[in-house]
């Protein structure tokens, strides 16, 4: 695999959800590159659109209620979403390949783990039940879990919750993807597991040369692990940047919100900075930026017109704001 | 397994007692005498009276007749009934009726009621959802003489696909009495497959199954449904267990020479050691048939541990 070969570019992805109330306009326009050996964070609030991002590129969106509007999902050079379903479903597993946040419910109860990863060989590679699961136990000693050809029959149920998690990984690297998507992976999970399951990603992209995406809300996650991080807000990307520039200098008032409310020890005693207000109602955007109500940067122009767009701050970052300026000056 | 299995037989005992009592005293308190009738136009003399009373005990009190009957049962004797035929006999040669009928019942409930369920889940809120939900509720609505009696009218005096009634109890006379017999059921494990399909295909491991790349066919038939089943399994099977007690209602109306007629002739006749001895086999095998349900739900779901 090319080290530097574009697996995954997202170019104005839009996603909506036709519900019985109106139309969320969960998705405005999206567009990032992932490249091979990277690992992209997209961060973002819950309800900011992080997930059905992911879930449109897979192709898995619940349709209805949502339906992809418009953009383009091109893998390695071919638009996903201009293929036929049956030659789209070809590319999940083998192409890009996805882990949930819950893995007790993302995995199916009366089925035995094994089964479910030697699923993606019998279906996929069309292997006999055996071979299948051989394969099935190679994996789960691959995600390092103990007594692998003792448990292959086991239930979910019957496995601790980084267990779990470590078989939907093992299920989704089964065919050795492309890309891989993290949904939210640590979150149902207790800090040190979070740790292991965050190192055993790491440690499997360092062998494949996968490009993975990482889906969360939690920024000390993200600073270990990512070299990129979009961030996301409203259906909409507000600021990308290498992980070490972001920390040290957000350009987007949303980022420095976010980065301001992590708890600190040095700053022990003093009222922590959270950002004030809720997320707008998808159904009922405001007109301008959609973070204006909860800015304290905003000005007159980000109340009205369109919502800003995403322009280059500096070389390999970009920010969506029309004060970029004043915010990324702001030192 | 093992313990859990000898726990509920052990359980099965008071059950047991319990229903021979109640049944036992319920027939006990029925008015009328059995000896009438008995002596042709005549009232019988009291010597033969005084000698029947005897025979069957009828003359001891409630609790001696009771726990001479009991003993017997331990040892698997019915008893003999008014008419000198063994109680046992009689339900022998009536069961297989029965459980042809019971058979036929479970297939269609399984056949019909599944798909049914299967088609309006995966369509729901279009045409076949609501034809299925209309029509199932139209099922449940009709008292089953009702129905009974409609499909001998349509389908076996008009339409003269079926015969109207099942003397000799052939699988073919017996096709449209099942089917009554199952309607009931039909319609509740259509809507509960149809309930539990909908809420599985949202769930997250279905979704899952699409990331993995799975066909629709194989993340709905397989994932999914195989989930969405087990209510259904385990409903189908108690009610497998209440069909096994024959249905006095239909075999009534189709003239079917089972259980459930047996029952409603002693029952007419006073014919109290048939009654007792009917509905004594009838709680044992729905005792047995539900303790399989339970053992198959834990097989099923493997959530479910009997240990």
């Amino acid at each position: 695999m090319n080290t530097n070969e574009k697996l995954l570019e997202v170019n104005d992805l839009r996603v909506e959800f036709r519900m019985r109330d109106g139309v969320a306009h969960a998705i405005n326009g999206v567009s990032f590159e992932l490249y091979a050996r990277e690992t992209l964070a997209i961060l973002g609030e819950s309800g900011s659109g992080k997930s059905v991002t992911a879930q449109a590129i897979m192709g898995i969106l619940d349709s209805p209620p949502g339906f992809v509007t418009g953009g383009e999902v091109k893998f390695r050079g071919t638009d996903l979403l201009a293929l036929p379903e049956n030659e789209r479903r070809k590319v999940r597993g083998p192409g890009i390949s996805m882990i949930f946040q819950d893995a007790l419910s993302s995995l199916n109860p009366v089925f035995p783990v094994g089964w479910q990863i030697a699923e993606m060989f019998r279906q996929h590679r069309g292997m006999n039940r055996t071979d299948a699961e051989a394969k099935a136990i190679g994996l789960m000693e691959r995600v390092h879990i103990p007594a692998a050809r003792e448990r292959v029959r086991a239930y979910p149920h019957q496995f601790s919750g980084g267990m779990r998690q470590r078989i939907m990984i093992a299920m989704a690297i089964a065919l050795d993807p492309v890309v891989l998507i993290a949904d939210e992976p640590t979150t149902a999970l207790d800090v040190t597991v979070q740790a292991q399951i965050m190192g055993l990603l790491k440690e499997l992209q360092d062998e494949a040369g996968m490009g993975l995406i990482l889906i969360t809300h939690d920024l000390g996650v993200v600073a270990d692990v990512a070299d990129r991080i979009a961030v996301m807000y409203a259906g909409r990307l507000v600021e990308t940047a290498g992980v070490v520039d972001l920390y040290a200098r957000p350009a987007h008032p949303y980022t420095k919100g976010l980065l301001e409310s992590i708890p600190r020890l040095d700053l022990k005693g003093q009222t922590l900075n959270a950002i004030g207000g809720l997320p707008p109602n998808l159904l009922a955007m405001p007109a301008g930026c959609p973070f204006h109500p909860r800015c304290r940067y905003a000005v007159d122009i980000c109340r009205e017109g369109e919502p800003p767009p995403l322009e280059e701050v500096v070389a390999g970052r970009a920010a969506a704001c029309h004060r970029v300026k004043e915010v990324y000056g702001d030192e | 397994m093992g313990k859990f299995i000898v726990r509920r037989i052990l359980q099965m005992i008071p059950v047991l007692l319990g229903a021979t009592f109640l049944i036992f005293a319920l027939v006990f308190l029925l008015p009328g005498d059995p000896t009438v009738g008995r002596c042709g136009e005549r009232p019988c003399s009291p010597a033969y009276v005084a000698a029947f009373r005897a025979e069957y005990n009828l003359d001891k009190p409630f609790i001696v007749q009771y726990a001479l009957y009991l003993g017997k049962l331990v040892q698997g004797d019915l008893g003999t009934n008014f008419y000198g035929n063994s109680v046992l006999h009689e339900l022998a040669i009536r069961y297989p009726v029965t459980l042809k009928l019971a058979l036929i019942a479970i297939a269609f409930e399984i056949v019909v009621g599944i798909s049914a369920g299967v088609l309006a889940g995966i369509r729901k809120g279009k045409f076949v959802d609501n034809l299925v939900t209309v029509s199932t509720l139209l099922l449940i609505s009709i008292p089953v003489f009702v129905l009974g009696g409609l499909a001998q009218m349509i389908f076996g005096i008009k339409l003269g696909w079926f015969p109207v009634t099942a003397t000799e109890g052939t699988w073919y006379q017996l096709l449209l009495p099942g089917m009554v017999l199952g309607a009931l059921s039909v319609a509740y494990a259509a809507r509960l497959t149809r309930t539990n399909l909908v809420e599985n295909l949202r769930a997250d491991y279905v979704r899952t199954a699409k990331a993995k790349g799975l066909s629709p066919k194989r993340a709905i038939g397989i994932h999914a449904l195989r989930n969405s089943l087990i209510p259904v399994v385990t409903y189908i099977g108690a009610s497998f267990g209440a069909l096994m007690g024959g249905a006095i209602v239909t075999e009534r109306i189709f003239n079917i020479n089972g259980i459930g007629y047996f029952i409603f002739r002693s029952i007419t006749q006073r014919d109290g050691v048939s009654v007792v001895g009917a509905v004594v086999v009838l709680v044992f095998v729905y005792l047995v048939v539900n303790l399989l349900v339970d053992i198959l739900y834990g097989v099923l779901d493997p959530r479910i541990s009997h240990d």
